[in-house]
This record gives C-alpha cells, sequence and structure tokens, in this order.
C-alpha cells in the first residue's frame, strides 16, 4: 500500500513539533545561578517585544499550516523557516552572553554582577534547537538530492536511540550536579554541569555529536554513522569522567565534611548526575555498537501505520503523544 | 514601547541575518559541487551551521557517484567508437 499519502509526510507531527519550539520559548533560556544559592532564569518572554516575536513566529506558523493542508511541502518550509528563526534566536542568546561573560566578567545583567555568579544555558535552548532541527530535518529529506541518502518513510533507528540519552546528558549539563551548602545561612554553592573547568569545549563537542546524530538520520550512510558514533564515543568518556569525578569527589565530601568542618554541612548529589551518568553509559555503548555495519541498518517506518483493527500512523502518533505532553506541562506549570 | 520596538527589530534582524549568513555559505558550496540551488538553500537556512556540514557531504558523496558514472561512460564510448577495446586505456 505504497500510495502518494505514504510518501508524503502527515502533517500532525511537523505542526506539533512547531508548537512545541513555540513552547520552548516560554522555558529558560538562561540561567543565572549566585554564590548565595539564588537562581534566576530567563527567557525571550522577559524581554520587551519577546511576546511580540513569539506571536510573530506563532503567526508564520499558522500561515504554514494551513498551506501545509494543501500544498505539504510548502506549508512545512514556511512553518521550519518561522521557528528556525525562533530556534536560532535560542542559540545566539545563549552562545552571545556566555561569550560576553568571559569577556567581561564584571558586566551586570537585570541587576546581577555576573563576577558573583555562573551563566549557564536553560532546558529551553535545548528544546527548541531540537524541535526546530528535527522540522527542518522532516523538510530537507524530502528534497532532492537527499531523497536518494535517506527515503521518505524509513528513518534509522540507530541514531534515535543515541539521540535520546545525549539529549538528556545536554539538558542535564546546563542544571546542577552537585549542591554544597550550610543548614543555617544562605551561603550555597551550587555546580553545574556547565560551570566545570573545560566544559565549554566539552558541551560544544556534545553539541556538535548531536547535530552528526541528526545529519546520520538525514544522510542514511554508514561513513556519517561512524563518525558520529566516534565522536559519541570520545564524549561519552569524557563527560563520564566528569560526572564520575565529581560523584566521588561529593561523596568523599560528604563522608569526610561533618568530622572535619563544622560549616559545611549539606553536600547533596542532584538526579541530574545519575542521569548524566546513565546516559554517558547507554551512549558509549550505542555508539560501539553503531561502528558495526549491522546495527546500522535498522530502520523506523514512520509514514507506515500501526497493526490492529484501529490503525494509526506512526508519526501522527508521535505527534499526538507530543501535544498532549506539551498540553500536560502546561497545565501542570500553570496549577 | 519604542524600546520593545527596537528590540523586536534588533532581535529579528540578528536571526534574519545569521539564516542568509548560513544560506549564503551553503549556496556558495552547493554549487561547487552543483547541487540544486532550492535544495541548499533551505538546507543552509533551516539546518545553519548543521546544514553547512551537511551540504559538504552530500557535496562529496554526489561528487563520487558522478565520478564513477563518467568512468563507465568514457571506457563505454572507447570501446564503441573503436570496435576493440583499447589497449591503452586504463
Amino acid at each position: 500500500m505504497n500510495t502518494e499519502s505514504q510518501i508524503q509526510p502527515r502533517l500532525l507531527l511537523p505542526v506539533a513539533l512547531a508548537a512545541l519550539v513555540l513552547w520552548g520559548s516560554s522555558l529558560p533560556w538562561i540561567t543565572v545561578r549566585t554564590f548565595s544559592g539564588n537562581e534566576r532564569v530567563y527567557n525571550l518572554t522577559d524581554l520587551r517585544g519577546g511576546v511580540a516575536i513569539v506571536m510573530t513566529i506563532a503567526l508564520v506558523v499558522l500561515v504554514g499550516g494551513t498551506i501545509g493542508i494543501f500544498k505539504r511541502l510548502t506549508g512545512m518550509t514556511i512553518m521550519s523557516l518561522g521557528v528556525a528563526a525562533l530556534g536560532w534566536m535560542a542559540a545566539i542568546s545563549g552562545i552571545l552572553l556566555t561569550l560576553l561573560w568571559s569577556l567581561i566578567p564584571s558586566i551586570n545583567v537585570a541587576g546581577l554582577d555576573l563576577a558573583k555568579a555562573t551563566l549557564g544555558q536553560g532546558s529551553g535552548v535545548v528544546i527548541t534547537v531540537v524541535a526546530s532541527l528535527s522540522l527542518a530535518f522532516m523538510v530537507v529529506r524530502q528534497l532532492e538530492p537527499f531523497k536518494t541518502y535517506a527515503p521518505s518513510t524509513d528513518i534509522p533507528a540507530l541514531p534515535f536511540m543515541v539521540l535520546v540519552p545525549l539529549l538528556a546528558i545536554a539538558v542535564c549539563m546546563y542544571s546542577e550536579w552537585l549542591r554544597l551548602g550550610t543548614e543555617g545561612s544562605a551561603v550555597q554553592a551550587q555546580v553545574a554541569g556547565d560551570a566545570l573547568y573545560g566544559s565549554g569545549l566539552v558541551v560544544l563537542a556534545l553539541w556538535l555529536a548531536v547535530g552528526l546524530w541528526i545529519g546520520a538520520l538525514m544522510v542514511n550512510r554508514s561513513i556519517m554513522v561512524s563518525i558520529a558514533s566516534g565522536l559519541t564515543v570520545v564524549v561519552s568518556i569524557v563527560v563520564g569522567m566528569y560526572a564520575g569525578f565529581l560523584w566521588a569527589g561529593g561523596r568523599l565530601l560528604d563522608w569526610l565534611v561533618p568530622a572535619k568542618l563544622e560549616k559545611w554541612t549539606a553536600v547533596s548529589i542532584e538526579p541530574q548526575l545519575y542521569v548524566v551518568l546513565v546516559g554517558t553509559v547507554i551512549s558509549f555503548v550505542m555508539s560501539i555498537i553503531g561502528l558495526f555495519s549491522k546495527m546500522q541498518n535498522l530502520k523506523i517506518t514512520l509514514g507506515a501505520r500501526t497493526p490492529g483493527s484501529v490503525r494509526f500512523y506512526y508519526s501522527d502518533v508521535l505527534g499526538a503523544g507530543l501535544i498532549l505532553a506539551i498540553l500536560v506541562s502546561t497545565v501542570v506549570r500553570v496549577r | 514601547m519604542f524600546t520593545g520596538l527596537l528590540t523586536f527589530i534588533a532581535i529579528f534582524g540578528m536571526a534574519v541575518v545569521w539564516i542568509l549568513g548560513w544560506m549564503g555559505l551553503s549556496v556558495v558550496v552547493g554549487s561547487f559541487f552543483d547541487l540544486p540551488l532550492r535544495t541548499v538553500s533551505l538546507v543552509g537556512a533551516t539546518l545553519g551551521p548543521l546544514g553547512f556540514i551537511v551540504t559538504i557531504m552530500i557535496g562529496v558523496l554526489e561528487s563520487r557517484s558522478s565520478g564513477d558514472e563518467t568512468s563507465v561512460i568514457s571506457v563505454d564510448q572507447q570501446t564503441t567508437s573503436f570496435g576493440f577495446e583499447d589497449p591503452f586505456s586504463i
């Protein structure tokens, strides 16, 4: 049953991805952690004119979605260009602020002296960038000559298996791994993954690995998977060592501190550190497997229908799941 | 109100410059490898630096495959035009 509708992508998943990008703009883009234990988060809507930017992008998505009903690829392209602008805004804002911070450390941002704080990207950046890249990837794989390298309905399974733990690591890199503090006073040190020495380069390599795996979804060639696997192995080892040393150090400190020092009484290892540890193990194992050609040929067919009497397209199920997750998360945040 | 408008223009301007910049770079690389203009423009605009890398990889893969096709055609032409196999052909 290889009909025209099966060859063309379904509209629900692109719309869900565009909605995810717009939703990501309301999540933290920049996190400022002061040494007094406070944490402030900022996103696009905190800026003057930020809401207008999100509304403009939403309008572009709406126009693209409407056109997509009649001309699928044209509509998806308009949606993709709109959300790409938002995705890149998220990425550039983080890069610019981090660069500014590294060059002029005594700068004040929103009334906070950044010399007395650490600056990191928020989870909103990851969601916005990845969702916009995924939509772009859905558009690009319909075009020649990419079409010949990536069939329009079959998607290689291995990149997905590696991308999930890699993205979990990427999200957790921007959050606290370890918290040191005293019970009585407000003095507290939060050790985030992106605040560790040399972690800037590691985060860059991590994002490069994510990009290569997204590229491997698009260009179904073993050389692409091999390059991505090689880089992921290195990144997994380095991030795993960061997390492992910090975990061991925290444990050691927790064991030593109550007896030796009276002021530092609280050493807590945050759950994100465990997520990173598990993520690095999974991504390491999957990347090693990815170096073998047999695993590279495993595929997921998104254009096909689910088995059973009531049949749905896999892409529609994924799109509906994303929209449901956005709705549930919005309700939880509002309450 | 005025500050909001300026922020709007500045941020959109930054995103547009970023998108057009990567699109331009991808078009330059794409035309070097004779890739379709529409495809490379969209790849560069939507995927940014990742699109630039992907364009290079696709360009290399495409030029490899077209190179193979050319060598096959030349051997066929040599055989048919001379009527026998050229002993000096590689």
